[in-house]
């Protein structure tokens, strides 16, 4: 019945804070094919990385709820996996790489130890895991790497860890990668050396990626589809084309908006006003109206379904009810 | 390497003169000389046994002679023990407490460690909270009235254990317990809230997210660093060792070093209070000096050279 | 739905998104209110405040009362813990206890935040060379085992409440000159005191507003923790015969009074020791509670 590679299903994430349980995600449908990128753009704070995390399972378990939805991977729920059903899974179907490659290696391991441990986890001996970490740092484009499979990560730049924490990603050929704000924390020709290597990645490795950005050059540059989050939920979704060039959400535009534009420099950068709520205070009706240029009524105590605009180009806003359109006429 | 080993050592050197001249200061300090006392000595008596013990010098010459026999680890003659020499008195009673010690110490890092890390891996389960509250209880408890509970239970209410005195292994176990409840739980407490501290970071979600399973999380990667403050603590485990032999020796009337020094308090026995506090002082500078050397080797980050922060 | 729905909404009538951030102080307090134990250890040490405050003069005896002819009488309606062996109201000696061991626990430590605070502040703000030599002298006195050095104060000064605070006092200020130290110059480098200095507030203004504000939260911490470490310290020597003298009292020289009769008499043990295990639990308690409220990089948002 399920052919998608990913697919998330009304997922709601909470989180068990003193202040109160906190709706970290809301109600996020998400799915990706084998093989294919897929972006997720949005402010910091809105969910991207939970959603992420969820499908990891890599949120704190105490702390964490998965109050709604479901969560298939190959078909399978992922929610009913245990830790070690899970751990069969991580790393060999699906990997992550980190926003932060200065904490995201451990800092006592050697990088040979870190690389090599995710291949020995898989049955591979020493040896071949030797002889398969040389290989994967040679693929990402590191200099002498048996020189470096013996430092510690504090021993080599940002952008050299970032390219041995995507070496340990790809070490066992997942079918998913998941990028949380790979370049984020790079200098911007480190940036695209790395764009470029996962881009290549993928290509060889035929995997998908989801990758988590609040760059919008970033994603147009990288994905295919792209999912549009603010607050927690998502509010529009289509191809990269329909985004970035015929937005339907005016939380969308306004993104888009805030972007200096080289070839208009006579363009005035409106952004969006005001910021984005507080998660403890969420407005009531559609997240986003009280920064929402044409905001409605309606949009003050009701959440506004999803829409399709052309054929997997979707919107969650009002403008777009079919009875609004009846009454107004379109514009 | 070698540059910062000699420099290190020096360092301690420096220190030792420091702490020599500190002790040396205050044991002048006190109003009067070490015989007057409590009962009067005959006159004569006392300038005989001032000659004796070259209290009559200049404090200056007093203070270069007793640096000149600390030099050569000569800390001189027992007033209260004529005959006796503080090395003697040190010679004699160091090996039991040695002993007491190291079985001590390794009991404490042994169960603090093990313990803390299986209350952070169970984390909010039944298991952490009674493990935290042994822990708590441990640190609340001063070690005197510890050791005479264990002694009132062990070998009066249920004799399986001898209450005092240092005949053979039976008699180790006691005091070992007493002496090393109190670091013990210390260490578990660290120990569980520096692992706790590395299992939030950033790698071990990498490590999470490459399905790295959680007994390797915990015992390979989250351990590693979470053992480095316990590294440094041992510094100041060995010198808690120390001062509490002093109440543990002396309840369970061990003829270790610890109750030599407690009863020269006692007695007013100057020469030994100095002898011995020099010596202990040695001791822990020197166990300080041997972490510093092997911490660089558990932390990757850390150069011996640029190891003081600046 | 009619069409009014789709009216536009006016500005007005939307929300407001802005929440005033919660005060660290409030969200410090929030926090505590959570965390039971902490709580616990609050009400135990106010407890025991109280007692030491106005427990003594509430008493039907004095500390020093003896009345040989009802020594060592157990816990009953004339004496709620007992007597000791000198026909002393255990009841009331340990009521004095908990002033004498409160006082010398707070005492000694606020020389130790005084001599901290003081030495610490100074070394990070002068920097460079004073601040370099300033803390090898530290890093040298932390070598050192102080406990001897106190019980050699004591040995000399002769045992006293007085020379119990002073010795105490001026031994353990080394970590507090760590601590107030090590804040202090990280605040230096933080951006927004970077930032206060580029608008032109003045040296004293950075120090008041930036400096001060988050330097007491670790220091109150530290204070918390060292109070209980100061009450064992006398303990400890209480033991050794080098506490307070005879016949005033601390929880310390009762328990250790209470050793040497445990076996025919354990409640001559027992309640001084409660006492001071409680004190500690409680003080214990709070210091780990207010380090989890007051760290303001402690943000339990996350929720681990």
């Amino acid at each position: 019945m399920n052919h998608h590679l990913l697919s998330i299903d009304n997922l709601s994430i909470s989180f068990r804070t003193y202040r109160g349980v906190l709706e970290a995600t809301h109600q996020v449908s998400l799915v990706v094919d084998a093989g294919e990128t897929v972006g997720i753009v949005g402010e910091s704070g809105c969910g991207k990385s939970v959603t992420a995390h969820a499908v990891m399972k890599l949120l704190p378990g105490d702390s964490a709820i998965y109050s709604s939805g479901h969560i298939f991977w190959d078909g399978r729920d992922i929610r009913s996996l245990d830790e070690r059903a899970m751990n069969r899974l991580r790393g060999r179907d699906m990997a992550m790489i980190f926003q932060d490659p200065m904490t995201a290696l451990n800092p006592v391991l050697t990088i040979g130890d870190q690389i090599e441990e995710g291949l020995r986890q898989h049955h591979l001996d020493r040896q071949e895991a030797r002889q398969k970490a040389l290989s994967l740092l040679r693929e990402v484009g590191i200099t002498s790497p048996e020189r470096r499979l013996h430092q510690y990560p504090h021993e080599l730049s940002g952008g050299m860890r970032q390219r041995c924490l995507i070496a340990m990603a790809l070490s066992c050929e997942p079918r998913l990668l998941f990028a949380d704000e790979p370049t984020t924390a790079l200098d911007v020709t480190t940036e695209a050396q790395v764009l470029q290597l996962l881009k290549k990645m993928q290509a060889e490795h035929q995997m998908a990626v989801v990758l988590i950005s609040h760059n919008l050059g970033v994603i147009a540059q990288m994905c295919r589809r792209v999912y549009v989050m603010y607050a927690g939920a998502v509010v529009e979704t289509g191809r990269v084309e329909d985004i970035f060039d015929h937005p339907a959400h005016p939380y969308t535009k306004g993104l888009l908006a805030s972007l200096p534009d080289p070839a208009h420099k006579d363009k005035v950068l409106t952004g969006i006003a005001g910021q984005a709520p507080d998660l403890f205070h969420m407005p009531s009706g559609c997240r986003f109206y009280p920064r929402c240029p044409r905001a409605m009524r309606i949009c003050a105590h009701m959440a506004p379904p999803v829409y399709e605009r052309e054929i997997g180009h979707t919107a969650a806003c009002w403008l777009f009810c079919p009875e609004r359109e009846v009454c107004h006429g379109s514009h | 390497m070698f540059l910062y080993i000699i420099k290190r050592i020096g360092g301690a050197i420096v220190v030792l003169w420091a702490v020599i001249t500190i002790t040396f200061g205050l044991m002048h300090a006190i109003p009067g000389g070490p015989f007057t006392e409590e009962k009067k000595l005959p006159p004569a008596v006392l300038a005989n046994i001032e000659e004796r013990y070259h209290l009559n010098d200049p404090l200056l010459t007093q203070y270069g002679d007793y640096l000149k026999h600390a030099a050569v680890l000569d800390l001189g003659p027992s007033f209260k023990y004529p005959g006796q020499t503080v090395n003697e008195i040190i010679a004699e009673s160091m090996p039991v407490s040695a002993q007491l010690g190291l079985i001590s110490l390794l009991l404490a890092l042994g169960t603090g460690v093990t313990a803390g890390l299986l209350a952070a891996w169970r984390k909010n389960t039944w298991m952490d909270y009674a493990l935290m509250l042994g822990a708590t209880l441990g640190v609340s408890v001063p070690s005197f009235i510890l050791a005479a509970v264990l002694i009132q239970l062990f070998a009066f209410t249920w004799p399986v254990l001898p209450a005092a005195m240092w005949k053979g292994p039976a008699y180790v176990i006691l005091p070992a317990l007493a002496l090393a409840a109190h670091p013990t739980a210390f260490i578990m407490r660290l120990t569980r809230s520096s692992v706790l501290d590395a299992l939030s970071q950033d790698y071990i979600k990498t490590a999470r997210s490459r399905g790295i399973s959680t007994r390797r999380l915990l015992c390979h990667h989250a351990l590693r660093n979470a053992l480095l403050p316990v590294v440094s603590y041992i510094g100041p485990l060995a010198a808690a060792l120390l001062t509490g032999s002093f109440i543990v020796e002396s309840i369970f009337a061990i003829p270790g070093l610890g109750r030599h020094f407690v009863t020269s308090i006692y007695n007013r026995d100057y020469t030994v209070i100095l002898g011995i506090t020099i010596f202990y002082s040695f001791l822990i500078i020197f166990m300080n000096l041997i972490i510093d050397l092997i911490y660089p080797l558990l932390d990757p980050r850390i150069r011996l050279q640029n190891h003081k922060e600046g | 739905m009619t069409p009014d729905d789709f009216a536009p909404l006016q500005e007005a009538d939307k929300e407001t998104l802005y929440v005033p951030p919660q005060k660290l102080r409030e969200r410090g307090w929030q926090q505590m209110k959570h965390n039971k134990l902490a709580l616990w250890g609050l009400g135990i040490v106010i407890i025991m405040t109280v007692i030491a405050l106005f427990g003594p003069l509430l008493a039907p005896y004095s500390y020093a009362d003896q009345d040989l002819t009802m020594a060592n009488a157990w816990p009953g309606p004339d004496h709620w813990f007992g007597t000791d062996s000198l026909g002393r109201d255990l009841f009331v000696r340990v009521l004095y206890g908990a002033r004498i061991s409160l006082s010398i626990g707070l005492v000694a430590s606020l020389i130790n935040v005084c001599i901290g605070v003081l030495y610490g502040g100074f070394a990070a703000l002068s920097g460079g060379r004073t601040d370099r030599i300033m803390m090898h002298i530290v890093d040298v006195l932390y070598s050192i085992p102080m406990l001897l050095y106190v019980i050699l104060l004591m040995v000399v000064f002769k045992p006293g409440l007085i020379n119990i605070y002073l010795a105490l006092g001026i031994a353990y200020w080394l970590n507090m000159a760590r601590i107030v130290r090590g804040q202090i110059l990280s605040l230096k480098q933080q951006d927004y005191v970077m930032a206060a200095r580029s608008c032109g507030s003045s040296t004293w203004q950075i120090l008041r507003r930036h400096m001060i504000p988050n330097c007491v939260g670790p220091i109150i911490v530290t204070l918390t923790l060292s109070i209980p470490d100061a009450i064992f310290t006398e303990a400890f020597l209480s033991f050794i015969g080098l506490g307070v003298s005879a016949p005033m009292a601390s929880w310390g020289v009762l328990a250790s009074e209470g050793i040497n009769s445990m076996r025919s008499f354990p409640f001559q043990l027992l309640f001084p020791a409660l006492a001071l295990c409680l004190t500690m639990l409680g003080f214990m308690f709070l210091g780990d509670g207010l380090r989890d409220a007051l760290d303001p990089q402690n943000d339990k948002e996350g929720g681990r």
